[in-house]
This record gives structure tokens, sequence and C-alpha cells, in this order.
């Protein structure tokens, strides 16, 4: 009991299903404090699902205890199109007047290094900018856990690793739990603590990446590096 | 590829003079076409003639009275139906009962043309402004709240999901996600309405009318007078013209991120 009490997120008999189609089977997890989990797997293996159940947007059978606030990083509609960038980081705060809130998105602003950008709407920035204005909305709330499902994925080569750069940057002051979904192994293994390989509706596989933080993008050409990822890639397509 | 502000501002500039030619030329044909009796100018006046119909029109004095009188009705029964239709739109978009309960009677209303219920609000509401304005507004709620519904019905279920978890506020979260985000195919819905409302005023001042565009073109009717008949259809073209593109200026200045969304489309 005492053991269960230290997670942030307690996962047990997960199952979730689409009309007759089970997605995920029997899924039992337990996260850490401060974990950085990343989630793999192929398309419509079940990886978004399983965020969006822990988010509670959709049904499920089975448990999911979850210990503090959730904040939610998508691929698209993360941030809203008609709003500021001062306004869509804005939106999550509560409970605090408006001076403190315009305090709290100056700083954000400036962690982001988009100061001078509070003022333009969305369809005025990049999609490497978008991104960083998607995290400081999900920061803004101060949540304990950060679910994200894919956030760079439509970003270049270039601009994605920088991305991951600066967010193992932000993370690392902060003690986030952090669900990192993407199809991207290269990304996980540069990101994650630990990667869960989900086939066949479970999760399959587990590997624990032993890099220590922070990362340089010039780890991605170390062989070990390219070794985990070669093993991960092989246990995608391996048959259990 | 990009383009420069410059060649974007050489562009708009290009098409602007483009229009006027265009103006310039139809006006000249016209012109020629009825200075040389190609079609009986009496059937078919010149241009010229019309500007003159226009010009003692306002001398008359009547050309105000007949607009702020055509305006007005214009305005209120734009506003009511606007309003109603936005706020039922609203509605039935984002609740299914609502939806279930109030579209079979939308829908069974809506292939009716607008003008055709005219002799009814005759019937129900005489011949004064209440009859004309609740035509006008009937004639408006339709196109506004099937936008509307549309836009509130479509809206991106990632926007509602984020919404739930920045927001415990559901007025907060009405205000800030649902509105803006169905404020798109509402605006089209309030753009097609504004000409419906103009269809509506003329046919609505064609009975029971002492004032107003509508009532200027059926008397000259009567009096045979097409000169004057064209002109006040001049006039009520150009209202039209005039009060869509003030309304798209407002809406895009009150809210710029529409242009500029449509614009990355």
């Amino acid at each position: 009991m005492k053991a269960e009490e230290s997670y942030v997120i307690n996962i047990s008999d997960l199952s979730i299903r689409y009309g007759m189609n089970d997605i995920l089977r029997n899924i039992h997890l337990s996260i850490s404090e401060g974990e950085f989990i990343g989630i793999v797997g192929l398309s419509g293996s079940g990886k978004t699902s399983f965020l969006n159940a822990i988010a509670g947007f959709i049904p499920y059978t089975g448990n999911i205890s979850v210990q503090g606030k959730i904040g939610y990083m998508s691929q698209n509609y993360g941030i809203f199109p008609w709003m500021k960038v001062k306004d869509n980081i804005g939106f999550g705060i509560e409970g605090r007047n408006s001076q403190q809130k315009e305090r709290r998105i100056s700083e954000l602003l400036k962690e982001i290094d988009m100061e001078l950008l509070g003022n333009r709407y969305p369809s005025e920035l990049s999609g490497g900018q978008i991104q960083r204005v998607a995290l400081a909305q999900t920061l803004a709330s101060d949540p304990q856990i950060i679910l994200a499902d894919e956030p760079y994925s439509a970003l270049d080569q270039h601009t994605r690793g920088r991305m991951q750069e600066w967010l193992l940057t932000i993370l690392s002051s902060r003690k986030k739990t952090t669900l990192f979904v993407t199809h991207n192994i290269e990304e996980a293994v540069f990101l994650c603590d630990k990667i869960i390989v989900i086939k066949d509706g479970t999760f399959a596989y587990t590997f624990h990446i032993p890099f220590t933080s922070p990362r340089k993008q010039s780890l991605k050409f170390e062989p070990e590096f390219n070794l985990l990822q070669k093993n991960i890639l092989e246990s995608l397509s391996r048959s259990r | 590829m990009t383009q420069s502000p410059i060649g974007r501002t050489t562009f708009v500039s290009a098409n602007r003079w483009l229009s006027l030619i265009s103006i310039l030329v139809f006006l000249a044909i016209w012109e020629v076409v009825a200075r040389q009796k190609i079609i009986n100018p009496l059937l078919f006046p010149p241009p010229t003639e019309v500007a003159i119909a226009i010009w003692d029109w306002a001398l008359s004095g009547d050309l105000l009275t007949d607009l702020g009188t055509t305006m007005w009705r214009l305005f209120v029964g734009l506003l009511l139906g606007g309003v109603t239709g936005s706020l039922v739109g609203l509605a039935t978009g984002r609740n299914r009962r609502l939806s279930a309960a109030f579209n079979p009677i939308i829908q069974f209303l809506r292939p009716l043309p607008p003008v055709a219920i005219i002799p009814l609000i005759i019937v129900w509401f005489g011949i004064g402004n209440v009859a004309k304005i609740f035509a006008i507004s009937y004639g408006v709620f339709f196109p506004v709240w099937i936008n509307t519904h549309l836009g509130a019905s479509q809206i991106p279920v990632d926007y509602i999901r984020m919404g739930k978890l920045l927001s415990s506020s559901r007025w907060k979260r009405f205000r800030k996600i649902i509105l803006p985000a169905a404020l798109p195919e509402m605006v089209s819905g309030w753009r097609n309405s504004i000409a419906m409302a103009f269809i509506m005023a003329y046919v609505s001042e064609l009975a029971g009318a002492s004032q107003g565009v509508g009532y200027r073109i059926d008397i000259n009717y009567l009096a045979y007078r097409i000169d004057r008949m064209m002109a006040a259809l001049v006039i009520l073209a150009i209202l039209g013209a005039l009060s869509d593109w003030l309304f798209t200026q407002a809406i895009h200045k009150i809210f710029p991120w529409i242009k500029m969304r449509r614009s990355t489309d």
C-alpha cells in the first residue's frame, strides 16, 4: 500500500475498446514522480488512446489513479488559433488575480524565449514556436503530470532536435512526470528514461534508457544510442 | 511560395483598378446600348438618366427618409433574427437533445421561401413596422441558425478536451472556446443573411408601406417611371454591397484571426 502511494500514476487492468475492437487489454503500469516515459508503437496501436484514457477523455474499464493535475500537449489543436500567444498561455491560469496572472505569463514567455511575441496569433508563428507556446500553456496551470501526444511530429528534423533539447532543459528544472507518445524511436530514446512498446493491444516490451541528463544531440551518434534504437525497432516487428 | 508585402500591395491595388475599370466599362456599354436605342429607352434608360433620377430623389428629401426607414427596419430585423439564429444554433449545435427537439421543426420551416410567408405575416401583424421587422427576422434566422449550428457542432473535440483540462468554468469555456470556434461559420451565416435581409426588406415594403426603398420602387412601377425604379434598385444594390463590405471589415477588425486563419488554410 505504501509503495502504491509513492506513484503518481497507477494503472491496473486497463482495457480500452472501440466498438467490438479491443485497442488495449489488461494494462498495468505504475509511474513514479519525475519519470519521463516514452510510449511507442505502430500507427493505430493505441498510444493516443492510452493517453486519452489517463486524461479522462475516453471511456475505459479498469483502474487509473492519478495523483495531481494533468497537462496535455497534442500534435494538433493544442493551442487555440483565436487567442493571442499570451492569452493561450494564460487560459489555464486560474485562482490568481490579473496582476499575478500577467506576471506568470511574462515569466513563461521569457522561459520559452518569446517575450516579444506575446501579442501574436498562432497563425503568425512557426511550427517550433507553436510547440513552445503549447508547452508554456501546459506548464502555466502547473500540472504535476504532462501527457504529450506526438507534439513534434509535424516539425522538420532540425527544429525537432532543438525542441527536444529545449524540452529536456525546461522539464529538468521541474519535477514533472511525463508520458510522451511518439512513433519516432530516435526521439523516444533521446528524451525518455523508460520506453514502453505497445504491440497487439498490450505493453509488449519495456526498455530502460541508461543515458544521464542533460543530453545533447551528439548523443544520437553514439553506438549505444543506435543499438537501443535498433533493439526497439526490432521489437516492433518481432512476433511475441 | 511566400509573397513579399510590396508584391502583395501592388497586386491588391492592380485588382482595385481592374474592378473600377470593369464598372466604368459596364456603365459605358449600358449608356451606348440605351442611347443607340438598341433596346427601347423607355424600358431601358441610360445610366446618366438613372443618375439624374437619383439626384432628383435626393433633392426632394425623400431619398434620406426612404433610406433611413429601410435601413432601420433592416438593422432591427437583422439583429433580432441574427441573434436568435446564433443562440439557437449554438444551443442545437452543442446539445444533442435540444438538437433532436428543435431540428425537425426548423427543418420543416427551412425549405419554405421566406417571401412566401409575407401574406401570413400581414394577416398576423398588419402592415406596420412590426410585420416588416418580423419578416426580415424570419428570413435572417435560417442562414444564421444553419451556419452557427454547423460551426458549433463541428468544433474539433481536441479543443473541447483541452478546454476542460485547462479550465473548470463552463462559462469561461463557452466564451473562450465554443463561441470563437463556431465564429467563422457563424460569420458566414450572418453574411448570407445580410443579402436575405435586403430581399425581405424590399418585399415587405411592397405591401402597405408609405416609406422605404421598396415602397419607392413599387410606386414608380405604378407610374411607369423606369428611370426612378432603376435609381431605387441601384441604391438598394449599393446599400447591399456597402453593408456586406462594412460587415466584413468590422469582423476582420474585431476578430483579425479569422482572416489570418483563412489566409493560412
